[in-house]
């Protein structure tokens, strides 16, 4: 029988990239010489997880390498080994192959062998240097099999019965086990496909045999006759008595890779176990609560018996009197603060488009609204209104259903930091601020480069050596700060470092010697600091592998714009640079001003709009060759009429009758030549290319409240197209 | 008598499901060999349970030969050591 265990590498992937920032995160956190125990438990699950899961999906590379991490981390748990610094970077070194390696095999490609081979020989000769020093070369790293006498022939035990419990003693403490110990029992009744997604029970059980006393009981009543039965599928469940000195986090990391896939009950257990007192829900008790009609508002949630089965338990007549429901509210969240679904964001955009749908439907009806006479017209208005608060409501909703926290990125930072001061012999404290910050999944996505851009010049070029910084009176440690927070409908993110600062004179020298600013120019502050984010424009005194190639500033500045956000810098000589990143909060909206053309409508982002205006006659000239300009606070601008540009009618053809919208976009400034004015709002975007095509110029689409269509302007993009026609 | 590989995990189920299948209908006592057992995982276990339990149902016997450290190790650790009447061994790390 063949099984395709293709389906579920996705899933598999997925984790072990997220399992493997956490353990990058716990290797950082790691003290040299006195390591938190716990740090050291997350980190081993990671490798033990990644190994199981290698090893169930046929990835032996990754399986062989995880095990010889898996050694070294075990002599680290038992405290047989010592973190020292070398181990350190072995290990985070051991995050970074195992990654590659996954990589690897999510694409496809070829396993980098030597890369693989290299560390893992490093790996196993730490293991054997500690066990036997004199020698260099490395032992295997195979398990010993300790022997045991062959079983005796036996029938099992009758068909349906639970088997008997069996005590497992600890590894570490199986002396000192007493099983008069408080501790917890554990109700783990796995779903069919957990074997599928690559969880293996017997993995946990030997994890959690680890942590204390374990007894086991299994239940294998639904487990059928082997010629009906579907390898594939779990049919085993367990109830688990696990004593001894253990958290209830503990038992839970155990089984977070299994989160979703099966029912899982922790509960207290005093030393006389009938003492014990539920504290939690099922997980599908606690779904079946989430998805009840009236679940925020119901006066009475019941906790559903811990022993109860979930399918009782998420039945209507389990529901409590109303006396239980403070307990039921506390076991709810108890069980629900490390519960999550994953849902493919597809799936979430999907809804994001509906309800895009819906708030246009709403504005058509609320447009129509003003329109009804007679007597049930305020009724309908007031409907109306409540609809469209709701929508706005469930918009928001919607809309943080796709927000994560920047830690996601943010994360990233400690590990970088920390490499690169290393090479540069700088001693650089990271401090980050506001990582529960939440913003849109996309925006997430594409700030992650230019922060990286920002963190790296701080580090390199804004951080002085520790002997500068001693000299100049600041404490040898320089600090990099990143920081995010909402501000108005907007986020800003700040990288911020007490570093050298920007040298206005050697910009303003460098900026003329390369002909960007006149000799007699005389330039503000600002205007100076800005010649940064002019591209190839880089005052490094020599480039690195780090930064300094002068590709960097410019690049962020644009990537930032592209995300509809934009970037200031604020900076003094000797005391430090802050640069502060203003970001909206979704690219799904956008806060857009409605200008008429004719009959159409088109939205120009109001982030690009510089200001409205109307034009004296006086204030235009024409160029030969280079059309309209008119001037604008001692500047010449272009003049662009976007009837032209879109070959429409225009009610306005003379400069006085309509109106000049000031827009920036890419640096430069142009006056968009409008009919009117109509008002601000906010539009939910349609993207065009995936509905009809790309356009020059326009960055896409939305439907108005009449049900017309107005195209959303990309003022970038208008101004490029206007050069190519002048040029043309 | 049959063997099991020293691989026995759901990633290459097949052989022994295979195997045990074939002999479910043997007449007489089977053995299984247990010997050369590296590793297993759940998956398998399962289905070593499923056979012997429906054995167990037509009547039939199943018998053991081999070192059980690591198949014993394992049926302890998931408490399906009382189904097969497997003695308690020590346990390790696969």
């Amino acid at each position: 029988m063949t099984i395709d265990l293709t389906q579920f590498h996705d899933a598999f992937f997925e984790e072990s990239f997220e399992a493997l920032d956490s353990m990058e995160a716990a290797l950082l956190k790691l003290d040299i010489g006195a390591p938190d125990k716990e740090l050291i438990n997350t980190i081993f699950r990671v490798a033990h997880s990644i190994k199981g899961g290698s090893a169930t999906f046929g990835f032996s590379d990754i399986a062989s390498f995880t095990h010889s991490l898996e050694t070294l981390l075990d002599e680290l748990r038992s405290g047989s080994m010592q973190v020292t610094l070398a181990m350190s970077d072995l290990l985070l070194k051991s995050v970074d192959v195992m990654r590659a390696m996954l990589r690897a095999v999510q694409a496809k490609q070829p396993i980098d062998a030597q890369r693989v081979s290299d560390l893992q020989f490093d790996l196993e000769l730490m293991i054997a240097q500690k066990n036997t020093p004199a020698v260099a070369v490395p032992a295997p790293a195979a398990a010993v099999v300790p022997a045991a006498a062959a079983a005796p022939a036996s029938l099992a035990t009758p068909a349906g019965a639970a088997a008997p419990a069996a005590s497992v003693p600890s590894a570490h403490s199986a002396a000192t086990a007493d099983s008069n110990q408080p501790g917890w029992q554990i109700v783990f009744r796995p779903f069919r496909e957990l074997f599928a997604r690559g969880n293996d029970p017997l993995r946990m059980m030997r994890e959690l045999a680890d942590l204390g006393e374990l007894t086991v009981t299994v239940n294998a009543d639904s487990l059928p006759p082997l010629s009906k039965l579907d390898p594939l599928q779990c049919h085993l469940a367990w109830t688990l008595q696990l004593r001894g000195d253990v958290s209830e986090e503990a038992i839970r990391q155990v089984f977070e890779w299994t989160e979703g896939d099966c029912e899982l009950e922790i509960r207290a257990i005093g030393a006389d176990a009938d003492s014990a007192a539920s504290t939690t829900l099922t997980e599908a008790a606690a779904e079946a609560l989430l998805t009840a009609p009236g679940l925020l508002t119901a006066p009475a949630m019941p906790a559903a018996p811990a022993a109860q089965p979930a399918d009782e338990a998420s039945k209507p007549e389990a529901v409590a009197p109303a006396a239980h429901a403070a307990a039921a509210k506390e076991a709810t969240v108890a069980t629900l603060d490390s519960g999550s679904i994953r849902v493919s964001v597809e799936k979430i955009d999907e809804l994001m488009n509906t309800v895009g749908e819906l708030v246009i439907t709403q504005a058509m009806l609320s447009q129509l609204g003003t329109t009804i006479e007679g007597a049930t017209a305020e009724k309908l208005r007031s409907g109306l209104g409540q609809l469209e608060r709701n929508m706005r409501e469930l918009q928001e909703t919607v809309m943080r259903v796709r927000m994560l926290p920047i830690t996601f990125v943010f994360s990233r930072f400690p590990r970088m930091v920390r490499d690169l001061a290393q090479r540069l012999g700088k001693q650089i404290d990271l401090k980050l601020t506001g990582e529960q910050t939440e913003l849109d999944k996309t925006v997430l996505e594409k700030i992650g480069d230019p922060l990286v851009h920002l963190v790296r010049n701080s580090v390199d070029h804004g951080i002085e050596t520790p002997e500068a910084r001693v000299a100049a009176g600041k404490p040898a440690a320089g600090t990099v700060h990143l920081d995010a927070s909402h501000r108005g409908g907007n986020i800003a993110v700040e990288v911020s470092d007490d570093g050298a600062g920007l040298d206005k004179d050697r910009i303003l020298a460098k900026a003329r010697a390369r002909n960007l600013v006149g000799p007699n120019d005389s330039l503000t502050d600002e205007q100076i600091y800005d010649l940064i984010f002019v591209p190839g424009f880089s005052t490094a005194e020599k480039t690195t592998d780090v930064s300094g190639r002068g590709v960097g500033m410019d690049v962020v500045r644009r990537n930032v714009k592209e995300l509809g956000g934009k970037i200031e810098l604020r900076t003094e000589r000797g005391k430090g640079s802050r640069f502060i990143i203003t970001l909206p909060l979704t690219l799904a909206i956008v806060d857009g001003q409605s200008v008429a053309v004719g009959t159409e409508t088109y939205i120009v982002p109001l982030i690009s709009i510089v200001e409205s205006m109307q034009l004296k006659t006086s204030n235009v000239s024409r160029l030969s060759g280079r059309g309209e300009v008119f001037s604008f606070r001692g500047d010449y601008l272009p003049i662009i009429r976007l009837h032209e540009l879109y070959g429409i009618e225009p009610r306005a053809r003379n400069l006085q009758d309509g109106l000049i919208v000031v827009a920036e976009g890419d640096g430069r400034r142009v006056g968009l030549f409008v009919d009117d004015l109509l008002g601000q709002q906010q539009v939910v975007i349609k993207s065009l290319e995936a509905n009809y095509g790309q356009v020059e110029g326009v960055s896409g689409a939305t439907i108005l409240g009449d049900g017309s269509v107005a195209l959303i302007l990309d003022v970038p993009g208008i101004i490029r197209a206007a050069s190519l026609r002048a040029a043309a | 008598m049959f063997a099991l590989a020293p691989e026995c995990t759901i990633s290459d189920i097949a052989p022994l499901q295979a195997g045990l299948t074939g002999l479910l209908e043997h007449p007489s006592s089977v053995t299984l060999d247990i010997e050369a057992v590296q590793r297993i995982d759940t998956a398998a276990m399962q289905m070593v349970v499923a056979f012997v339990r429906e054995r167990e149902t037509q009547g039939r016997q199943v018998q053991w030969r081999g070192n059980t450290s690591v198949f014993g190790s394992a049926a302890r650790l998931l408490g399906l050591a009382p189904m097969l009447h497997l003695p308690d061994c020590s346990d390790e790390r696969s």
